[in-house]
């Protein structure tokens, strides 16, 4: 069961699609940082846009086609790897270099703008970024997502957007003066989200049984050494994240949110 | 509920709460948080002590496995909780006179509230009974539990130390700047000159206090570290920990931060009394002999809880005895005599925050005569595995730092609310005072009786000093639901008598 290093470090999953789709992704957020965004007001963005953007795809990637999504199926434990880099990694940094590039709102249709409005209201985001973990880590979902390609696409799409939609409120946008302008909002919230994956990385970490058995059918794999490495992704999914919200909470708390941008 | 203005301010030497043009509002506001949040852990864990009385009374019975889980974590809970309200209180009471960042303490308490989460689930779902002193090996080589659910609990305990820490190196640099030098924060020269040198500005007791107390949360901080690294390291493989080695440092932790709940909340006393009184409580030479003293005192009486174990050298087991005795002494005597001669004929009068205030000095009186002589070697030897124990730090918890922490809570709303508690809420100190001592007493005289603690099944003939205690863990609950309830109730409008501030 335990891989050669050496092979494991190469061993590299190229999806063509997913990298099609990452590489317009790219020139598309290339060519829209050059104009200086979407909209009549255009400015020059930073470069630091630019390589959070790039990292956040560059995480996605690792976390995707490198050794450890490679080995998804092999292993729980680098499964609830990728599964962080996603949420916790790809998403700021592709939220943080992504939303000004959009310079506001104006121009979506208005039910977008509602729906986006509603969206990334704290309560919704943290309430669907939750149910959106917590569904596709129930037994079921998660088996569903390991037998068909598709799916396992779909349920690291929904984690991505899902996140992307949990850090909006934090990572307030200049023309969106959030809900989470007071730091006892800003903390409430980091709290709210840390807790509940820390749940659910516990309640993996000391189940007594395992409980994803597609990992009992892997070349070599034991009741025992399934068991294990469930301990260790519960474990992943739980200690990591303490970290990522402390980060985040140095990185987010006491600024001052931005003042809304003028019209004129 | 009335809207007169409860304590004043305006007698000379006495420090408002709020700052002119409400400089520190953030700061207070983090206060509160802190307050809600480690009053409102107290009243959870709790609940569960509430659960271990049951069970020892025969009335409610739990498996011993789930009697150990609630015994390792109403320990960790209570320790932490009580910590994070007096650090909270703290903070607000410093922040009159010196300069805090209300971003480094939403910081530290989000770093703080991580460490608790994993300490709720090691013990919870993870099924980790070892005890609050996680003393090794125990935790490593639990037969109910996982290496995981140990690890959780190291972990929680890491990111208390680390919130812990950064709030201790912040507060020390801010009072620092403010008297311009640690060695000005702790008046060492007034100190050294017996009180003739005053060239120096002195410290308010508060800030004199919050020096100590960060100095000793470092000093803490750092034998927690010495003790969680080699068994990080133990935990994968790489060495083995010499088993006393582990006991000392886990003591130096433990016991110091145990400690330190104590007496930031004592320090909290200083700090709201003066308000009623009307009376300022000067920096003396003795308040600063007795409070610079606790930084080397409150290291050195860990080991007073080691006095079993034969191989600890005997100077160790005797600089306890000292030290124990030593360290209750001055604070005491110096804040209580202090207190006391404040109240004297002042005209105090008596709403819940001093009723509170009072209550607490007096817990703190009996806690502290019986942890000095449990601390004492010949009666450790036969009472530190009775009730005795569970009696005496009950007794400064509870009716002292506790009684403390409520409070200073009850001073900050009636300040910033512009509010007067409820009459009826008057009553609330006395149903915690009377449920608080009889809850307690029966530790007393179950330990007196030689009444083991940490068991889960008690025998029939020891049960009945636990079912006398539950009708008074009912009358301290009533009295509890009454502070609670007429907090709630300003709660709001104290939280906005700290807004529209600057450097919000």
């Amino acid at each position: 069961m335990r891989p050669d290093p050496v092979a494991f470090v190469w061993e590299w999953e190229w999806a063509t699609p997913l990298g099609i789709a990452l590489i317009v992704t790219q020139v598309v957020y290339v060519l829209l940082w050059a104009r200086g965004g979407f909209g009549p007001r255009r400015a020059h963005l930073g470069w630091g846009r630019l390589v959070a953007f790039t990292l956040g795809l560059g995480v996605v990637v690792i976390a995707l086609m490198s050794p450890i999504g490679a080995n998804d199926e092999r292993f729980l434990s680098l499964h609830m790897v990728a599964h962080d880099l996603l949420i916790w990694i790809a998403a700021p940094l592709l939220l943080l270099g992504g939303v000004p590039v959009l310079r506001d709102t104006d121009w979506l249709p208005r039910p977008l703008q509602r729906a986006l409005a509603i969206l990334t209201h704290p309560v919704v985001a943290w309430s669907l970024s939750t149910a959106l973990l917590w569904v596709w880590h129930a037994p079921p979902a998660y088996g569903f997502a390991l037998e068909s390609d598709i799916v396992h696409g779909v349920e690291h799409l929904c984690f991505l957007v899902g996140y992307v939609i949990y850090w909006w409120p934090l990572i307030v946008p200049p023309w969106d003066i959030g809900w989470l302008r007071g730091n006892t909002a800003r903390a409430l919230y980091l709290l709210a989200g840390m807790v509940q994956s820390a749940l659910l990385g516990a309640l993996i970490t000391f189940h007594r049984t395992v409980l994803y058995t597609a990992y009992l059918h892997v070349p070599g794999a034991t009741p025992a050494s399934a068991l294990a490495d469930q301990r260790l992704a519960g474990a992943i999914m739980w200690f990591p994240g303490a970290v990522v919200f402390a980060i985040a909470a140095i990185l987010v708390i006491g600024k001052r949110a931005p003042q809304p941008v003028s019209s004129s | 509920m009335d809207t007169a203005h409860v304590a004043t301010a305006e007698a000379p030497g006495i420090t408002p709460l709020l700052a002119p043009d409400r400089a520190n509002g953030a700061v207070l506001r983090v206060g509160l948080a802190y307050l809600v949040a480690g009053l409102g852990s107290f009243l959870l864990m709790g609940v569960l002590g509430f659960f271990m009385r049951l069970d020892q009374s025969g009335i409610f019975v739990l498996s011993a496995q789930w009697f150990y889980r609630i015994m390792t974590l109403h320990g960790a809970g209570m320790v932490a909780s009580i910590l994070l309200a007096g650090l909270g209180g703290l903070a607000a009471a410093v922040s009159a006179t010196t300069r805090l960042s209300a971003r480094v303490l939403w910081i530290v308490l989000v770093i703080y509230m991580a460490g608790m989460t994993f300490t709720i689930f090691a013990t919870l779902l993870g099924g980790f009974a070892a005890g609050w002193t996680v003393l090794y090996p125990l935790p490593t080589h639990g037969l109910v539990w996982s290496l995981a659910a140990a690890l959780a609990m190291y972990v929680g305990y890491l990111f208390v130390a680390l919130g812990l820490l950064l709030y201790a190196v912040h507060i020390l640099v801010a009072v620092s700047r403010t008297y311009g030098g640690l060695g000005k924060a702790l008046a060492l020269r007034y100190l050294f000159s017996f009180g003739r040198d005053r060239r120096d500005p002195l410290p308010r007791p508060v800030e004199l206090i919050a020096a100590v107390i960060s100095i000793d949360s470092i000093a803490a901080v750092t034998a927690g570290t010495l003790y969680l690294v080699p068994i990080f390291l133990h935990a994968a493989g790489v060495m083995t920990v010499d088993a006393l080695y582990a006991k000392d440092t886990v003591y130096i932790f433990g016991h110091t931060m145990a400690n330190l709940s104590i007496y930031v909340t004592a320090g909290l006393v200083y700090a709201a009394l003066p308000s009623f009184t009307k009376r300022a409580w000067p920096t003396t030479w003795a308040v600063v002999i007795a409070w610079d003293l606790i930084i080397i005192l409150m290291l050195a009486n860990f080991s007073h809880h080691i006095y079993a174990d034969f191989a600890q050298p005997v100077g160790l087991q005797l600089l306890a005895e000292i030290g124990s005795y030593a360290v209750a002494l001055p604070s005491f005597i110096v804040t209580i005599i202090g207190a006391l001669a404040l109240i004297y004929r002042s005209g105090l009068r008596w709403t819940v925050a001093p009723m509170l205030l009072a209550l607490g000095i007096w817990g703190w009186v009996f806690g502290g005569l019986g942890a000095v002589l449990d601390s004492t070697i010949p009666v450790n030897q036969v009472m530190h595995n009775t009730m005795w124990v569970p009696a005496h730090f009950h007794t400064y918890y509870l009716l002292g730092a506790v009684a403390f922490a409520w409070g200073y809570f009850f001073y900050m709303v009636a300040e910033l609310s512009g509010t007067r508690d409820l009459t009826l809420t008057r009553l609330a100190p006395w149903l915690y005072g009377i449920g608080g001592a009889g809850f307690i007493f029966m530790f007393f005289v179950a330990g007196a009786h030689s009444v083991p603690r940490r068991y889960a099944v008690h025998l029939a003939q020891w049960q009945i000093y636990a079912r006398i205690a539950v009708p008074f863990v009912l009358v301290l609950a009533l009295g509890l639901a009454g502070l609670a309830w007429d907090l709630m109730l300003r709660f709001r409008a104290a939280w906005r008598g700290t807004q529209h501030v600057v450097g919000s």
